[in-house]
């Protein structure tokens, strides 16, 4: 038993790295911000005891509800027009079309970039006195104010504006490896049958491609809670607090308001967020593979 | 060269026992066939006799010595897989030295046998290919040259032809088998081919859930079965089946009577034991071709025309039997006919123990 | 197959319009940021978004190259650059490293605790990652790690482990059984394996794994920000820094051409490596 209890034992220390990482760093670090969560924390972490009254004084913070407000709608906005335009363009590349390839870079080189990248060109193209309002102005359209990136309740658009921009191509190219992967005999079938094309689209592919949906509105999900340095870039979170989102107040309170207890009840709080929508998407698409596995 | 004892060995995943109770013992220089259906546990005895499974009882002694707890690498075995497993980043030359490399020989020495093994194997072109670019059967020798390398006390091929097709299959058989008339090395071999075990052994285990039911030379085994699977396992066009009662010296078959003495019968049976009566189709003819034995009245019911001969399929009351006729001969068949059972060569079966009687 | 592609219609027509009008779109903003960083100030002021530049000029490149300032240096964006370039070597090593050696235990081995790991390590690559920021920041000030080079790889190395053995345990995953079965008759132990078999095989996975952490640990801010120390912000803080704390005028065309700089390790990468980026995202992003 010497040699295979020696590859064994090598094999199990081989795990040492990422056992460590995952129980001291992933759950050892959740746990810690938990607690601290509940207890009365400041500027250093304390271990006084308070129960959920850090969760109360956050949903009373007009600063979070604001971050979770745009946070909201921004996510569903995002989620809906990224999914629609990559799927729309997947759809529309798939056609055999000439410059295939070239098209394809164009739409996903976006992703390649960082946000901070992003942000700071969007930033320039939507200046309100220099960027393409200057450009309205100049042919003539003086009453055109493109002023949304100054505007409390437009802001959160432009940075969706951004957003979309960046991650449209990623969904492309998920739709379109699921569209690739589809048999094409369905093609030959939907036409025998005389199907017109959106047809089978809409009740044919979009059923068939649920997996990459899903896929795709994970990863869409995943980056739209994480969403801390576009805003950074192209706002910093105002004018005032109107494009403040959740990542971004956590950061805040951390490093700069030094009010650690509140700080982490936030990050608990999207942390739950996280939970309660990833997981049933994560069911679905697990449910997917294994039905395509079949 | 050296022997394998299998003794006593026990295997089972949850409540599913896939080995039971094997005791399995192979003599040196012999090349022994487990030979049964996917599932049977061939695999799996395999795998324990090569150390790669774990088993929860039993031991295992290769050339004497008890290697049940020992590495796959510590018990002086080569093996051969039915994928070939070839290293795909290494060349043949890369594939061939890998172990003896692990096993620290010297260089010198590690070139030499290359070099042999190669050679005979006609591998020395190829030995700085990759496995990518090797045909199926080149990839085949390679892995059976990376056993034979090892100089071994044990070979050990699972399923190793059935990637190749029917043509390469019938040229590699021949190969090994010269392998082994050349080498004398002890072989035990996997397959679910019974053909190639039939052609292959010296001895072949029969297995069936997890249990061994006849271990005995090809010809004894196809001769003298003993239980009903094997007889119906091995041989084809497959052994005629006919369920009866023992009366009074007689195998009765709806009806239908036959006598018991031809029969190789190991002693009396009792009066009333259901039983099954198995004949080959080749101890079947046509009487009034002259064939000898028990005469019983058939109709035609078709023939199945297989190139060498023609399968010739009766009706026997409400029993179907089938015949090797000389294709010739076949044509002419048809309606009524005289058959004759060559009741020497049949076998008798417990109907409940299926067991040979 | 499709419908016939007919020469010319009013469908296809349309498909190609659509088509180049969002091209247009996705390349406006990388347009306007090159023309921009090439124009002169007053041009800039004075002049159209989207014209040419009247006198192609590179004095926004070099100035944001050397000596843009950030509050009080005034070094460009040059140190970043090299503080990403110092990050990032080690960082993909280590990430890369540590995922590969986790994915073929994981796959290859099954050593006990492999269902548990992987599932904490999946469930990680949601879960946003102020979660950890304030005890990974107390951890390391406890053990000296914090504000420093070796810091930030650390970090990176962590929060790059469950895609990097995500990525390598899928692949391996993919590897016959039979392969590693020979190995052991062969007489090879776990290193051996790994070594001389599993890692010549996985060079496909390991482009894919290289694409996937520059960009990724070229692109990042939040772990830069708080792990790295203001001696080693990498390239993206550095940025946004230079653009966002400029004191009185600011100058649109230096912070362009900073910005493209830094976009440019990533944009390499893409354009370099093609059908390689998206077959990455697509291997980092079907968990399971």
């Amino acid at each position: 038993m010497t040699m295979r209890i020696g590859s064994r034992f090598a094999a199990q220390t081989a795990l040492i790295p990422a056992m460590l990482i995952a129980l001291v760093v992933y759950c050892g670090s959740t746990v810690w911000t938990v607690w601290i969560s509940m207890t009365n924390s400041r500027m250093l972490p304390n271990n006084t005891f308070v129960g959920l009254r850090q969760y109360e004084s956050l949903f009373g913070n007009e600063r979070w509800i604001v971050s979770v407000q745009n946070l909201a709608l921004f996510g569903v906005l995002f989620i809906v027009i990224t999914l629609a335009l990559g799927f729309l363009l997947a759809v529309l590349v798939d056609q055999r079309i000439r410059g295939e390839d070239w098209l394809r870079s164009v739409f996903l080189y976006p992703f390649s970039m960082s946000f901070i990248v992003t942000g700071l060109a969007w930033r320039w193209l939507l200046d309100p006195t220099l960027g393409i309002a200057k450009i309205a102005h100049d042919i003539g359209f003086e009453a055109v104010q493109f002023d949304w990136l100054v505007r409390q309740d437009r802001v959160i658009y432009t940075m969706l504006a951004a957003a979309v921009w960046h991650a449209s191509g990623l969904v492309m190219a998920i739709m379109l490896a699921g569209l690739r992967g589809i048999d094409q005999e369905i093609w030959k079938a939907t036409r025998i049958d005389g199907i017109p094309a959106w047809r089978t689209y809409i009740f044919v592919v979009v059923p068939m491609l649920k997996g990459s949906f899903a896929t795709a509105t994970i990863l869409m999900a995943t980056s739209v809670v994480r969403l801390y340095d576009l805003s950074v870039a192209m706002t910093n979170g105002g004018p005032g607090i109107a494009s403040e989102v959740p990542a971004k107040f956590v950061m805040d309170n951390l490093f700069e308001r030094q009010n650690i207890g509140l700080a982490t009840a936030a990050a608990t709080s999207m942390l739950i967020t996280v939970i309660a929508v990833v997981a049933p998407l994560l069911y679905l698409q697990n449910r997917a593979a294994a039905r395509a596995a079949r | 060269m050296s022997g394998v004892t299998v003794s006593a060995i026990a295997k089972a995943y949850g409540s599913l026992k896939v080995l039971q109770d094997i005791d399995l013992e192979v003599q040196p220089g012999e090349f022994t066939v487990l030979l049964g259906p996917s599932g049977c546990g061939k695999s799996t005895l395999l795998s324990a006799i090569a150390g790669l499974d774990e088993i929860d009882s039993g031991t295992v002694t290769i050339a004497g010595e008890d290697v049940t707890d020992r590495e796959p690498s510590q018990r002086g075995i080569a093996m051969v897989f039915q994928s070939y497993a070839l290293y795909p980043t290494m060349t043949v030359r890369g594939n061939l030295s890998f172990g003896l490399k692990v096993k620290r020989l010297p260089k010198a020495e590690i070139e030499r046998r290359v070099g042999k093994t190669a050679d005979m194997l006609q591998l020395t072109p190829l030995l700085d290919r990759k496995p990518g670019q090797l045909s199926g059967g080149q990839r085949q020798r390679v892995a059976i040259g990376r056993a034979l390398v090892q100089d071994a006390k044990l070979f050990l091929f699972d399923e190793p032809l059935s990637n190749l097709d029917a043509k390469l299959r019938t040229e590699m058989r021949v190969e090994i088998k010269k392998l082994h008339k050349d080498l004398g090395m002890t072989i035990v071999y996997v397959t679910h081919d019974q053909i190639e075990a039939m052609t292959l052994a010296t001895r072949i285990a029969v297995m069936k859930g997890g249990q061994i039911e006849q271990y005995a030379a090809p010809d004894e085994l196809y001769e003298r079965p003993a239980t009903l699977f094997v007889a119906g396992f091995v041989g084809a066009p497959a052994m005629n089946f006919f369920p009866g009662t023992v009366h009074g010296g007689h195998v009765v078959i709806d009806g239908l009577s036959l006598p018991l003495d031809p029969l190789p019968l190991a002693g009396a049976v009792a009066d009333g034991t259901k039983v099954i009566l198995g004949v080959r189709p080749e101890h079947v003819g046509l009487a009034d071709d002259g064939a000898q034995g028990t005469i019983v009245d058939a109709s035609t019911d078709f023939l199945e025309p297989m190139g060498a001969d023609t399968l010739g399929w009766f009706l026997l009351g409400r029993h179907r039997i089938s015949c090797r006729l000389a294709p010739q001969r076949a044509r002419s068949v048809s309606g009524l006919v005289r058959l004759a059972l060559d009741l020497r060569h049949a076998s008798l079966f417990d109907a409940n123990s299926e067991r040979r009687l | 197959m499709r419908k016939h592609a007919k020469a010319f219609s009013a469908a296809r027509l349309g498909i190609y319009g659509f088509l180049i009008i969002s091209a247009l779109f996705f390349l406006l903003p990388l347009y306007v940021m090159i023309v921009t960083s090439l124009k002169g100030m007053p041009e800039v002021r004075q002049g159209n978004l989207l014209s040419l530049p009247m006198a192609p000029t590179i004095a926004a490149w070099v100035k944001a190259w050397s000596s843009a300032c950030t509050g009080l240096s005034c070094n460009g964006i040059s140190v970043g650059f090299f503080n990403s370039v110092k990050i990032l070597l080690p960082s993909v090593t280590a990430s890369i490293a540590v995922g590969a050696v986790t994915g073929y235990a994981l796959s290859l081995w099954r050593p006990r605790g492999a269902a548990l790991l992987f599932g904490i390590l999946m469930a990680v690559a949601f879960v946003p990652y102020q979660v950890f920021l304030f005890p990974l920041v107390r951890m390391f000030s406890f053990v000296g790690l914090n504000s420093s080079l070796p810091g930030i790889i650390v970090v990176h190395t962590i929060f790059g482990l469950p895609t990097m053995t995500l990525i390598f345990r899928n692949y391996f995953a993919g590897i016959p059984l039979e392969l590693m079965k020979a190995a052991r008759v062969d007489g090879a132990g776990f290193w051996r394996i790994f070594g001389t078999i599993m890692l010549p095989m996985a060079v496909p996975i390991i482009v894919v794994a290289i694409i996937l952490q520059v960009t990724g640990i070229w692109n990042d801010f939040i772990f830069g920000l708080v792990f790295a120390g203001r001696e080693n912000f990498p390239m993206t803080v550095q940025l946004n820094n230079v653009v966002n704390s400029t004191q009185g005028e600011r100058e649109y065309n230096v912070d362009m051409a900073a910005t493209i700089l830094t976009a440019l390790v990533p944009l390499a990468v893409y354009f370099i490596s093609g059908r390689w980026f998206v077959r990455g995202i697509a291997a980092g992003a079907v968990k399971g």
